[in-house]
């Protein structure tokens, strides 16, 4: 069973630093989380019993609502990372009019691809501005997952990649379709 | 010869019983129980989470640390401002003192984290002394280690702290509240003791150099000490 570890202790003298650990001014690797050390070929690290930190960084996979749609950017409020929910509530996205979709990307019309209470699924381009981290859906997988029609309330089916349709009542919105591999 | 501690401690060195617990609050992120003799401190973490304040331009993340002091605790820093003599003792909980204690453990904290890990989130802190018998910094300190440690929060290492009051002559380790009263001057040390660098020293009074000195050396192994009990703690849970 590998050892329980706390920060600032030493896991190895010398070697390579993986997740959970890092190099310090004499090149030992020490811990800088508490858990059980994990010895690979590659390095050392550290793995947290609870898993590690969630908090949005680039190129993680989130999910996320959509909060309101501007005429430069829509705002959601991400709700999970990587699959696993942060604390206490969201983080702030933001995906903006070139970051929604990777061809013709000067004609986008935002209330074409998203509309408020929508879920989508979307990457982490970068820390963003001041108020919210930056994200894209500028990719085949990316987009809406889920677009609720507003009187039937049914989840609306996709129809193509830019429409959904509401099996109750037939009406067609537009919308950036995410494709979902079964 | 030493004359014995009105505590009952034989030596100037002793270091009282320090105890912790750990995970005490469910529904925190990471937290921790500390007992330093008397000297009572909880501390709560939550985060990394979605910041408060929206205009962050830094790309590294906040530690943001509140002290909040319990009603019975025995010790009142009260600081009481002129005309505000009638108010109620409770709503003057928030006194400057405290004010001062969360910005000395904030900057203890922010030295052993590795901030650039969350960026653009924060973590926040929230210490309360049950009890206070001196040494409360100190108690609040490693309360507040052990528990960011516990979220899961990186750290360089883990901050630990120790405190010495002189008394005429006398370098006394750990005092108690009673001593500290009795004192002539204080030296108080954070360090990260795998590091073996210090993170915040406070001295109070007039010392020479090699008194500080000695009083210095005396607070580190002092520091180290807590910081084997802690990380004991931190082994078992």
């Amino acid at each position: 069973m590998s050892r329980v570890v706390a920060p600032g202790d030493v896991l190895r003298d010398r070697g390579v630093a993986l997740e959970g650990a890092r190099v310090d001014a004499l090149g030992r690797v020490r811990a800088t989380t508490c858990g059980r050390a994990v010895e690979r070929d590659d390095g050392v690290g550290v793995e947290r019993a609870r898993g590690p930190l969630v908090v949005p960084r680039v190129g993680d996979d989130v999910h996320g609502r959509v909060l309101r749609v501007l005429e430069r950017a829509a705002h959601v409020d991400i709700a999970a990372i990587n699959g696993r929910a942060p604390v206490g509530g969201g983080f702030a996205g933001t995906i903006r009019r070139q970051d929604v979709r990777a061809h013709a990307v000067d004609s986008v019309e935002l209330d074409r691809c998203f509309r408020a209470g929508d879920v989508v699924r979307a990457k982490v381009l970068s820390l963003g501005d001041a108020r919210s981290f930056y994200l894209t859906t500028a990719s085949d997988e990316l987009g809406v997952v889920r677009a609720t029609h507003r009187e039937s309330g049914e989840t609306m089916l996709p129809v193509s990649w830019t429409e959904v349709q509401c099996p109750i009542t037939g009406e067609v919105e537009d919308r950036k379709v995410a494709r979902v591999d079964e | 010869m030493q004359t014995p501690r009105s505590d009952g401690r034989a030596s100037d060195e002793h270091l009282r019983a320090l105890s912790v617990a750990l995970d005490t609050n469910s529904r925190a992120s990471g937290s921790s129980y500390v007992e330093l003799g008397n000297t009572k401190v909880s501390c709560a973490v939550y985060g990394p989470r979605r910041p408060r304040v929206d205009d962050l331009t830094v790309n590294t993340g906040v530690i943001d640390v509140d002290v909040f002091r319990v009603p019975f605790a025995r010790k009142r820093a009260i600081h009481v401002e002129r005309g505000r003599e009638n108010e109620r003792e409770k709503d003057l909980n928030r006194s400057a003192a405290d004010v001062e204690l969360s910005a000395r453990i904030a900057d203890v904290l922010r030295a052993c984290a590795l901030t650039e890990t969350f960026p653009r989130a924060q973590v926040d802190v929230y210490v309360t002394i049950m009890d206070s018998d001196g040494g409360e910094v100190v108690a609040s300190v490693l309360a507040a280690s052990a528990a960011l440690a516990r979220a899961g929060v990186e750290m360089a290492d883990l901050a630990s702290a120790c405190e010495l009051v002189r008394i005429g002559e006398r370098l006394v380790l750990d005092p108690t509240e009673e001593e500290c009263e009795r004192g002539n001057g204080k030296v108080f040390l954070a360090q990260m003791s795998s590091e073996e660098g210090m993170v915040q020293g406070e001295t109070f009074g007039r010392w020479t150099a090699d008194e500080s000195r000695r009083a210095l050396e005396q607070c580190a192994a002092g520091c180290n000490r807590f910081d084997t009990i802690v990380r004991e703690a931190l082994a078992k849970s």
